[in-house]
């Protein structure tokens, strides 16, 4: 079996009497793109933290790529972006490519200025005169150049414009393709249902779920708009909720929809719309039920 | 005041009260170490004796000129008076600069400047801070000086000359902040001003053709005030008039820049410079680098200074044999040779290479806290590789340093016509050096403890452990307490032999205290 990009194994971290990461296991296979998202204080920037070696787990263990998290093994492998990326100020742009590089010590420099072009990155900039966006590009740049097999990104396009969101979404499919696999946490629920092929789901620190984005569509069902008079639908099996709306309704389907179809046919229905779930639906689902106590 | 203001006003006191309460505690602590010194020493009657050495030039230049000896407050003036109010404005200036500039750079000034506020009352509200806390430095020293059975007008002026150095001190720093920008250029130059200021001072002391020069300094205006003596009371206009006018100019240039502009700053773009990038060792100097040119000119600027006033306390001892004898029992016999004041001095100078020490590791500390080494420390080397390549270029530059000062002594000390080798000079400034493995040991291990206050608690105990091994044999303090100082292995080199086997006992507990720290550091969670 191949080694997993990343192992976490039912870690714990507590700050005092705070439990901050409580029993969370998950795993990223190479070439996996997994979202991991959660409210503000869930507990995703201490699980990337863990991951990287620069928290000690209270218990539990986290490896990458076979390697203990924070060992020279598993550093040399790691590529990250920080939630909030601060580096020092006075250095420019290309300044801190050069060091993030050397630091490293394995980068594409090639890869580099095609990125920095990519970017659009004026590297003459020192970091103190960059805004938040620009910023993050040196940071997204220094992680994407290094080709490491595991990138762990914390809300990695958080200030990027959406021309950069774009060009941020390519790198990281470009980097799946070759083999990379991408931890990403992020708040930009478009962005991950794009590009992930499995989401994890964290609420105060314990993980809520984990799955593939299109089982987790399918969990929430498929919406349908119906214009004109379909009658009573509440009763017809697959049916969850109904809503009305001024020129019909909205119905949600979970299952198969032959029934709600077969109850259409004969009705004065004019039109019927589809769409499927949102991942924001389906975060939001999650995140409107109290917590489990 | 209103609800909205008295909020400002909140947040920027949070900001300073514990520095404020530390340097308040600070103050009040040595002058009233100073005040029990006095007594212990014998009073009135026990200086008597130490008069001429006061009149001294270069100990005038060092310590400041007072007029006499006969109460417990001008010996405070004389003994304490010059490192307290180093130490106030120098605080004073670092806290403008950090409330006004360091906000603007971070963003934290937009949120205070929106709404109901403008910039010009966030800026009154921060002097108005600023002030206060110069206010209170200056009422505990009242305080303590009254407690301590002195005259409440002498106390009143001494106070009054506190306040007027921290009021100056903070007007620098606004001024600078003004000015200059990022808010480490703001602070270097700011500091730079408040030294030389000093240095001022001390030529001025020196003798009595350059006295005029006091009235270039508000470290002059201050003495000129003459606390405990026969006082001039209107050298403490300008004292307290200058601080408040240029407080106005600050406003006024404010109102002409944008928010977190300046009307000098770094370009915001440059051409790359890859030196020293391509590994943690050489980063660590060029990241500290600007520092260290400021502490080596600064280092050596003082060490030549001394250098030149060797020989007006070697015309003293020519003259007055009875008076060397005297100075001998006191325990200050070594100062009246060119080499004996060289090698007291070096004691001194001691004091600012461990604060070089300790700032340059702290910074460990401060990049770690402000997250500059998450991705360092996640994808690069390791801690340990981090850590001890910063240690290293701390050695290095406090040996570039004291180099830089053994060359500027030794010319001082030429240009003042005494005869000494350079080997000698060498002698008593490597001596200096002795308390540096300590000193890296214990940052080390405060780096690994206490990541967030590192330098606070290096510099308080380098400053507090100075204290005690000057005044508190005096104090007749317990041989526990003295031994337990580190200041106390340090020998005036070459007048007293080197203490071998004190300082390599010294710097062994700072070998172990640095290991453990070294161990706990690349275990503990990494601060952001």
């Amino acid at each position: 079996m191949a080694t997993r990009a990343l192992d976490i194994n039912d870690m714990v971290k507590d700050f005092g009497t705070t439990r901050a990461v409580d029993h969370v296991s998950l795993s990223l296979e190479p070439g996996e793109v997994v979202g991991f998202l959660g409210p503000n204080g869930a507990g995703k920037s201490t699980t990337l933290r863990l991951a990287l070696g620069l928290l000690r787990p209270t218990s539990g263990s986290v490896h990458v790529l076979g390697f203990p998290a924070g060992s020279d093994e598993a550093r040399a492998r790691v590529a990250y972006v920080a939630g909030d990326v601060s580096l020092w100020p006075q250095l420019t742009g290309e300044d801190t490519l050069t060091l993030l590089a050397s630091l490293h010590g394995s980068t594409d420099g090639a890869y580099t200025t095609e990125l920095i072009e990519r970017f659009e990155l004026d590297t003459r900039k020192r970091l103190r005169a960059y805004s938040k966006g620009n910023r993050q590009k040196v940071a997204l740049i220094g992680a994407f150049a290094t080709r490491a097999e595991v990138l762990l990104l914390d809300e990695p396009t958080s200030g990027l414009d959406p021309l950069m969101e774009r060009v941020f979404r390519e790198c990281v499919v470009e980097a799946r393709d070759r083999g990379q696999a991408i931890f990403l946490s992020s708040h930009m629920l478009s962005e991950v249902e794009h590009l992930c092929s499995r989401v994890a789901m964290v609420r105060d620190g314990k993980l809520v779920n984990v799955a593939d984005v299109t089982e987790l569509q399918t969990r929430i069902g498929v919406e349908f708009d119906v214009i004109g008079d379909a009658g009573d639908l509440s009763t017809i099996t697959g049916v969850t909720h109904v809503e009305e709306l001024p020129d019909g309704v909205r119905v949600r389907i979970t299952g198969s929809p032959v029934p709600f179809f077969a109850a259409l046919a004969g009705s004065k229905v004019t039109a019927v719309h589809g769409r499927e779930a949102s991942l924001e639906e389906i975060f939001l689902s999650y995140y409107d039920e109290p917590a489990a106590p | 005041m209103s609800r909205s203001v008295t909020s400002v006003r909140a947040v920027v006191w949070r900001e300073t009260r514990s520095s404020t309460i530390i340097v308040t505690v600070l103050i009040a602590g040595v002058i009233e170490i100073g005040l029990r010194s006095f007594v212990a020493s014998g009073g009135a009657a026990g200086m008597l004796g130490l008069i001429p050495l006061v009149r001294n030039p270069a100990v005038a230049a060092l310590y400041g000129r007072v007029s006499n000896l006969d109460n417990g407050g001008v010996f405070v003036v004389w003994k304490m008076g010059a490192f307290l109010l180093l130490t106030v404005a120098m605080w004073a200036a670092l806290a403008a600069t950090r409330l006004t500039r360091a906000h603007e750079d971070d963003g934290s000034w937009d949120v205070l400047v929106l709404g109901r506020h403008n910039r010009d009352s966030v800026l009154r509200t921060t002097t108005l801070v600023l002030a206060e806390m110069g206010a209170t430095v200056g009422a505990a020293s009242w305080l303590v000086l009254l407690a301590g059975g002195q005259t409440p007008g002498g106390s009143a002026y001494f106070a009054l000359g506190v306040v007027a150095t921290a009021w100056s001190g903070a007007v620098v720093g606004l001024l600078a902040a003004q000015v200059v920008a990022p808010r480490r250029s703001a602070s270097q130059v700011a500091l730079a001003v408040v030294v030389v200021a000093f240095f001022i001072r001390v030529v001025a002391d020196a003798s009595p053709s350059t006295q005029w020069l006091r009235d270039a300094t508000f470290f002059g205006w201050v003495e000129k005030v003459g606390a405990f003596q026969p006082t001039d009371g209107t050298a403490l206009v300008p004292a307290l008039a200058g601080p408040v006018i240029v407080v106005g100019i600050v406003w006024w240039l404010q109102g002409r820049r944008d928010v977190g502009g300046a009307l000098w700053t770094h370009p915001d773009s440059a051409s790359a410079k890859p030196f020293l990038l391509g590994s943690t060792w050489t980063f660590a100097w060029r990241e500290r680098s600007s520092v260290w040119r400021w502490w080596t000119v600064g280092l050596a600027a003082f060490g030549g200074i001394l250098g030149y006033l060797t020989h007006a306390l070697v015309s003293l001892a020519k003259t007055d044999p009875g008076y060397v004898a005297l100075l001998t029992r006191w325990g200050f016999g070594a100062m009246v040779t060119g080499i004996g004041f060289i090698a007291l001095s070096s004691v001194v100078m001691s004091v600012a290479f461990t604060f070089l020490v300790v700032s340059w590791i702290s910074s460990v500390a401060s990049d770690e806290v402000k997250g500059r080494l998450d991705v360092a420390f996640a994808t690069g080397p390791r801690r340990v590789a981090w850590l001890v390549s910063v240690v290293t270029s701390a050695l290095l530059a406090v040996t570039i340093a004291a180099a830089a000062t053994i060359v500027t002594m030794w010319c001082g000390v030429r240009l003042s016509g005494t005869s000494m080798s350079i080997a000698t000079v060498a002698e008593a400034v490597l001596s200096a050096l002795g308390l540096v493995p300590f000193m890296v040991g214990g940052t080390i291990w405060l780096v690994s403890r206490a990541p967030r206050v590192t330098f606070a608690v290096g510099s308080i105990f380098v400053l507090v452990t100075y204290v005690v091994q000057a005044l508190g044999p005096i104090l007749n303090w317990p041989a526990l307490v003295l031994q337990s100082d580190p200041f106390h292995y340090l020998r005036a080199v070459p007048v007293q032999p080197f203490d071998l086997g004190g300082l390599a006992w010294v710097s062994l507990v700072g070998v172990v205290v640095g290991v453990l720290g070294l161990w706990r550091y690349v275990r503990r969670d990494v601060v952001s």
